[in-house]
């Protein structure tokens, strides 16, 4: 393929004999480099991908069932922090649920006010409800999302990958959002 | 004092031989006077060396009145009210009140950066005014009429928008405008308004003061430079708690 | 006697030794000056003459300069803190405070290193619009320009980077702020700011990162990019003048 040519050959050759080698020679550095580039590109996205997540992301055990239900009728269904997971286990009607504590006005991190017995935002002063979360005043566009959140032999276990959240566009609670009945 | 004398130095015995070939540009051209250079030793090592040495003292006078500012160890618990970004990045912080997240924080920084800075030099390509700052009278009056209009502009900008929100301007807008609060005030008003002043300032130094492409550019980089400087500003000594406008002297401190 | 000491350093300056060392003489000559320039790594990022134009102050203020300046005062600096410094979420915070209550001068390095940095950013930036309105970035010097921008903004990535390291609630909740702008980035944003910080949220990752990519990565790119920048102005004529 790659031989001196003349006009004749290359009119037999087709379109490959008409490469001269030097074409083809550049042609293919340049497509190595590119291929390599694209090699080394597509090992370091991976490589810095991390897979194993810690915290915020992860499946966070969050106790008991029973634990919890018993915690909340002996609090007055007051919400339960964890921290590492940055959630609060709330008592909505019928429900056991995980709201994720990150206001959805700015992203500021929600307490639970326990004089006011709800939630109050210290940022913009955005309040929610003690056991639905939804808004009862301030900038808030709407309630605080949810996590997901499933039991399994007793235990309840919350998904608390940020991209994965139930978003509610109303602001009142929704029974189809009981993944985990209180009963 | 005796003499070194002409002796060689080891190994450079055989002095003559072609070191480079040079372009006309990259070389003190022979035919310049000998009046137009200077030594760099010791002329501009003496400069250099004097420089650096009243920073380094300087850089120690202020590193031992004025500590690093040091806080509580972070908590993830606790927002300070208001978050800031550092001082440098703040005129972006400020710029995302004004507009959605995606062109303040990002889309906007992008083009400044990697499109509108780079282009520079290959939209300008004349030869005109190198070496002279602002290259003349008209360009240093273009410059100050940027720095201007710029700078009352940016000012009046964020009181308009403080105003408006104040009487109620996303309710309104949530309401009656096509797309609600997202279309029009987060991105075709911002959009607008960030093109139609950029041209109107050429529009402007082009009638007034009949600018070259260099004059036209030393308009939109003093907007850039101004606007940037401004923002930084408001974003530093005028944001309080909330991000809610304030004046510099009336600034409530963060709450912890 | 009295002149010993002067005819010791004149046999120390005739030996083999020093002549291997410095293969010119006292720089107190045209031909020897130039050689001091010419033969010396680090004085040879300069032209052996410069025009006259250049060394006025006012016309660069030494901006350009005086970013390298404070640099090299950053990199010693940055590497003396690393010594005490482990960029872990329990040791980095205590380590910031030992630095300055332990660690004998340490709060006057953080002082410099920190103020160091604020004040590259500054002058990085005057510099910027010294070259600007000089006209400086027109031909032949348009690549210098881009080089230059691309050390702007890789000044700003050092000192943000830099910022998250003392781990107190100035420096998370200011990069959080971060988070959240390069979250928002059309279409691949969280995948941006996943891969950019390890994770959902600022933690011993994120941390880690911005350690490796604050000593590491984003110096050794910012002095690649110097180089090519110093070498270039040379090659484009030196600091540009009036025509
Ligand atoms: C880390 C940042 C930087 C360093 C250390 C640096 C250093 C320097 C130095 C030492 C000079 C010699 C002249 C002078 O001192 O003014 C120079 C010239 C120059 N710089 Fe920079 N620079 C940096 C960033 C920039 C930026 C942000 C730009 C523009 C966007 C830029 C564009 C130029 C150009 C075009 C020249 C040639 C100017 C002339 O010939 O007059 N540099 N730089
Ligand atoms: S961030 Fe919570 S009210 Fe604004």
């Amino acid at each position: 393929m790659i031989r001196p040519h003349d006009e004749t050959s290359i009119q037999a050759g087709g379109m490959i004999a008409r490469l001269k080698r030097r074409q083809l020679l550049r042609m293919g550095f340049l497509g190595g480099t590119v291929l390599a580039v694209g090699e080394i590109a597509g090992v370091f996205l991976p490589f810095f991908h991390v897979n194993k997540i810690v915290g915020l992301g992860a499946k966070v055990p969050a106790g008991k069932k029973a634990d919890v239900l018993a915690g909340f009728k002996s609090t007055n269904d007051h919400p339960v922090l964890f921290v590492e997971g940055k959630f609060f286990l709330i008592h909505p009607p019928g429900a056991i649920a995980a709201a994720y504590r990150k206001c959805v006005h700015l992203g500021c991190a929600v307490p639970f006010n326990d004089a006011e017995d709800r939630f109050h935002c210290p940022c913009h002063g955005s309040l929610y409800d003690k056991h639905t979360v939804v808004v009862l005043g301030g900038p808030a566009p709407r309630p605080l999302d949810l996590f997901n959140i499933e039991e399994s032999g007793g235990n309840l276990v919350v998904d608390t990958n940020p991209l994965k959240l139930l978003v509610r566009s109303d602001n009142k609670w929704d029974p189809a959002l009981a993944q985990v009945k209180d009963a | 004092m005796p003499s070194l004398g002409p002796q060689p130095f080891p190994g450079q015995e055989k002095r003559l031989r072609l070191l480079a070939f040079v372009r006309q540009d990259a070389v003190i051209r022979v035919d310049k006077r000998v009046e137009d250079t200077a030594m760099v030793w010791p002329h501009l090592l003496l400069i250099e060396f004097i420089v650096a040495m009243l920073w380094l003292v300087g850089l120690f006078i202020i590193s031992a009145l004025f500590n690093a500012p040091l806080q509580d160890v972070s908590s993830p618990d606790h927002t300070p009210n208001p978050s800031k970004a550092p001082w440098y990045l703040l005129n972006l912080q400020e710029l995302l009140l004004h507009m959605d997240k995606a062109l303040a924080g990002v889309i906007v920084p992008t083009i400044l950066l990697f499109v509108f800075l780079p282009l520079i030099p290959y939209i300008d390509r004349s030869r005109e005014g190198v070496g002279r700052y602002f290259t003349d009278k008209t360009g240093l009056r273009i410059f100050q009429f940027s720095a201007v209009y710029s700078t009352v502009l940016t000012f009046a900008l964020i009181f308009i928008d403080y105003l408006a929100k104040k009487a109620g301007y996303i309710e309104w807008s949530s309401d009656h405008l096509p797309g609600g609060k997202q279309l029009f005030p987060n991105w075709l008003i911002p959009i607008g308004v960030m093109f139609g002043l950029s041209a109107l300032l050429v529009f402007l130094v082009d009638r007034l003061f009949g600018a070259t492409t260099r004059g036209k550019m030393i308009a939109l980089f003093t907007g850039f430079v101004f606007v940037y400087v401004v923002l930084t500003f408001v974003g530093t000594s005028m944001r309080g708690p909330g991000m809610d406008l304030y004046a510099p002297w009336s600034l409530p401190p963060t709450i912890q | 006697m009295l002149d010993l000491p002067t005819q010791a350093w004149e046999w120390v300056r005739r030996s083999y030794v020093w002549r291997s060392f410095f293969r010119h003489g006292y720089p107190d000559s045209r031909k020897n000056q130039s050689l001091a320039v010419f033969t010396n790594v680090f004085l040879h990022l300069h032209p052996v003459k410069v025009r006259r134009h250049a060394l006025a102050i006012p016309y660069t203020w030494c901006m350009g300069g005086l970013s390298f300046f404070l640099f090299l005062v950053l990199t010693l600096t940055g590497t003396l803190l690393m010594f005490y410094y482990h960029p872990t979420t329990d040791l980095a915070y205590a380590d910031i405070k030992d630095m300055e209550t332990v660690v004998v001068f340490g709060q006057l390095l953080r002082n410099m290193h920190r103020w160091a940095a604020h004040g590259m950013v500054i002058t990085v930036f005057l510099h910027m619009a010294r070259v600007f309105y000089t006209g400086s970035y027109k031909p032949p010097r348009e690549f210098n320009w881009v080089v230059g921008v691309l050390l702007f903004f890789l000044t700003i990535l050092l000192s943000y980077t830099g910022y998250l390291l003392p781990w107190d609630q100035l420096a998370f909740w200011a990069v959080t702020v971060g988070y959240n702008i390069a979250a928002a980035t059309p279409f691949i944003g969280n995948e941006v700011s996943y891969l950019l910080f390890g994770g959902f949220e600022l933690g011993p990752n994120a941390l880690l990162r911005f350690y490796v990519l604050h000593v590491v990565g984003l110096p050794v790119l910012a002095g690649f990019l110097m180089a090519i920048h110093f070498w270039r102005i040379r090659k484009d004529g030196g600091i540009s003048g009036p025509l």
